[in-house]
């Protein structure tokens, strides 16, 4: 029998007031503990929509970072943080990573702590019942990071992608394990929009692959931005894995499905988080119907991609429908009816 | 009509004056009305041109003073469009992506009035207009009315068209195309081209197309199919990486060589060595010199100073030019 769960995937819109503090903070007006409360609040009422709403699988909205790679990239050496590049095809910017030698995590990156904040937040908010509720960092990638780099150091991009993996991902992965997190959410849009060699690809899925496996954590390995039936043979590398999928980009997933039956979890990318077009309930329960009958352990419903694309306002609408439709395929056991 | 050899010029917009800022959140909170609200706008255009020209820049700009964002702006002014509210574009910046809910509308003249006012107060002989691109707007918003995000463009670009016709009526010499977001789908160029095109046809004075944070890659197969007589493209941001992309250019280049996210001023002598890197790529007869991009997210001060180490590092080149005889180009229309 197959598991259906609820899920929220990276970012949650920052609010605008949160974002007024970063501003005030930024400019010297206010103090940390100001802003720390700031940070505070807005995630206590993210996460109080998020189990209103009965969302299994959260994250606490990503309201400390500014993109995918930062602030992460400000806490390695070996990397300066350079000029504004866009994240994909997207109206988005991000600061580029750029590497200027071996590169390594520092000992202060603030990630884990920031975890354990949430963690905290989330149990004040479910008032203890926080183990309902599962609470995943999310970092990007070894292939994403290194692809998203402007490299002046490594000769081979390849080995670029492995240290990202061993030098900065996995002392930080293991301190997130420590800390509680039982399940970690790596983006890897880069292997789905395309711009990687096949050669970079195979190794960014193996050196991630073989940093789960000896960390023995669960991870989950989202990918957005492209087809998912153009991917799958990277894929398979995360099969026991949770594997996240945009089926927003994917043209038609039918030609593909079956495939996806060797998947242990599968995070089904439905609500388009770069639209304002509120998806038809039907349609994504047809949907998630037939991933159902793979007969995978769990399937997962869950917006494509990290939310900053779009208004606050249409992020709660979308995370209501997700979780309504959520709601009634447990009921009726993944059938579309 | 003439310019010095390498005319320095803005991209369009430039700090907001506090006290502007002052203004406009007092007009939204009711303590000031519309008319209170358009004299400050104007003088803070008259304070932002005085800028420029104070620091020798030869073609301004109004610095956008009325204008929130680029992309809002326009389609607060355009029929068919809705808000929903911010959307993050990088780091703590935000802006009001409108989302496309009805057959499109041009109801009255959007920039002219901009242009007018700028025209009366600057005292340069050309001044520069910006007005945002049909693919941009396209990209830039959210699409629930039309079926595909090219019927969009072409529509925007009619609208696009009757302002710019209506700009050179009123006898605007210079205008710019701002396309920040033109490479962004590279599947989607050549109709997005095609959009760009539509806009501009029939239209006879200096068009340049302002194109940043993009894979000039990408842009470059295009260079000869637009019909526009400038690139305005940004390098500094990227260290004066890529310059090759516009080797072989057979069009005007406006060369970015400040970069507007840093608060670090640069020094003339970065300018002058920039300058002279690109030359070895496009003739100095067919570069105008400019910022990378808006000045408007940096304090005024650094903004002014920044226009400063432009047209001082521009004024070095220029000495070295004049040596070769090379002191004025045509504000050239086609090229």
């Amino acid at each position: 029998m197959t598991v259906i769960n609820a899920a929220l995937v990276g970012s949650f819109p920052r609010p605008k007031g949160l974002a007024r503090l970063v501003s005030r903070f930024n400019s010297g007006r206010i103090t940390r503990e100001k802003l720390e409360e700031g940070y505070e609040l807005h995630t206590k009422k993210l996460f109080k929509l998020l189990t209103t709403l009965r969302i299994k699988y959260i994250t606490d909205g990503m309201f400390r970072w500014d993109d995918i790679f930062n602030p992460l990239i400000s806490y390695v050496d070996g990397v300066k943080v350079n000029g504004l590049y866009r994240f994909y095809d997207n109206n988005f910017f991000f600061r580029a990573p750029q590497v200027v030698g071996r590169i390594s995590l520092r000992s202060d990156c603030p990630i884990p702590e920031w975890f354990k904040k949430a963690k905290e937040l989330l149990n004040e908010v479910t008032e203890g019942r926080s183990e309902e509720y599962i609470l995943k960092p999310v970092l990007p990638g070894p292939l994403t990071l290194a692809k998203n780099s402007l490299n002046e150091y490594y000769r081979d991009v390849k080995d670029l992608i492995r240290d990202y993996t061993f030098n900065v991902l996995e002392p930080l992965m293991k301190d997130l394990k420590r800390l509680g997190a039982s399940v970690i959410e790596i983006h890897e849009p880069e292997l789905a929009y395309g711009r990687a060699s096949v050669e970079e690809k195979a190794v960014g899925v193996d050196v991630l692959s073989t940093l789960i496996y000896n960390l023995r954590i669960r991870a989950w390995v989202h990918t957005y931005f492209g087809d998912a039936c153009r991917i799958l043979d990277y894929l398979i590398g995360f099969g026991s894995y949770i594997v996240g999928i945009d089926l927003t980009s994917t043209k038609d997933y039918n030609a593909c499905i079956l495939q996806y039956s060797n998947f242990k979890s599968l995070a089904l990318g439905l609500y388009d988080s770069r639209s304002t077009v509120l998806e038809r309930s039907r349609s994504i329960r047809w949907c998630v119907s037939k991933f159902v009958k793979l007969h995978v352990e769990e399937v997962i419903i869950c917006n494509n991609a990290p939310m900053d694309f779009i208004p606050e306002v249409i992020a709660v609408r979308k995370l209501r429908k997700l979780s309504r439709v959520t709601e009634r395929l447990v009921v009726t056991g993944g059938k579309a009816y | 009509m003439n310019l010095p050899i390498l005319p320095t010029t803005v991209i369009g917009s430039y700090p907001r004056p506090k006290w502007l800022r002052e203004v406009i959140k007092g007009f939204r909170t009711g303590r000031y009305d519309a008319e209170a609200l358009k004299e400050a706008m104007d003088d803070a255009v008259i304070a932002v041109v005085r800028d420029q020209e104070e620091v020798g820049v030869d073609i301004p700009s109004d610095g956008e003073m009325r204008r929130d964002e680029m992309v809002e702006y326009f389609a607060e002014r355009i029929g068919g469009f809705k808000f929903y509210g911010p959307v993050r574009v990088w780091g703590n910046n935000y802006f009001r992506k409108p989302a496309v809910i009805a057959k499109l509308q041009y109801l009255k003249p959007i920039v002219v009035d901009e242009y007018l006012f700028l025209r009366k107060h600057s005292s340069r002989p050309v001044v520069k207009v910006t007005i945002t691109g049909p693919y941009t707007l396209t990209d830039w918003s959210f699409n629930e009315y039309y079926r595909s995000r090219e019927e969009l463009a072409f529509d925007l670009a009619r609208i696009i068209n009757t302002e710019l016709k209506k700009l050179e009526e009123a006898g605007c010499l210079y205008v710019q195309v701002d396309e920040p977001a033109l490479t962004t789908h590279p599947d989607e160029m050549e109709w997005a081209v095609q959009a760009i095109n539509k806009a501009v046809e029939g239209v006879n004075m200096k068009v340049g197309l302002h194109v940043c944070y993009s894979n000039y890659n990408i842009l470059k197969p295009y260079f000869d199919v637009l019909r526009v007589s400038q690139f305005a493209l940004e390098f500094a941001n990227r260290g004066f990486r890529d310059l090759e992309v516009v080797k072989g250019l057979t069009k005007e280049l406006g060369f970015g060589v400040v970069d507007v996210h840093s608060r670090r001023v640069e020094e003339p002598e970065e300018v002058v060595r920039a300058l002279n890197k690109l030359f070895s790529y496009v003739e100095p007869e067919y570069v105008y010199v400019n910022p990378d991009c808006g000045l408007k997210l940096l304090p005024r001060g650094i903004a002014k100073a920044k226009l400063e180490v432009m047209v001082r590092g521009v004024e070095i080149v220029r000495k070295e030019l004049s040596k070769k005889g090379l002191t004025e180009i045509p504000l050239r229309t086609k090229v």
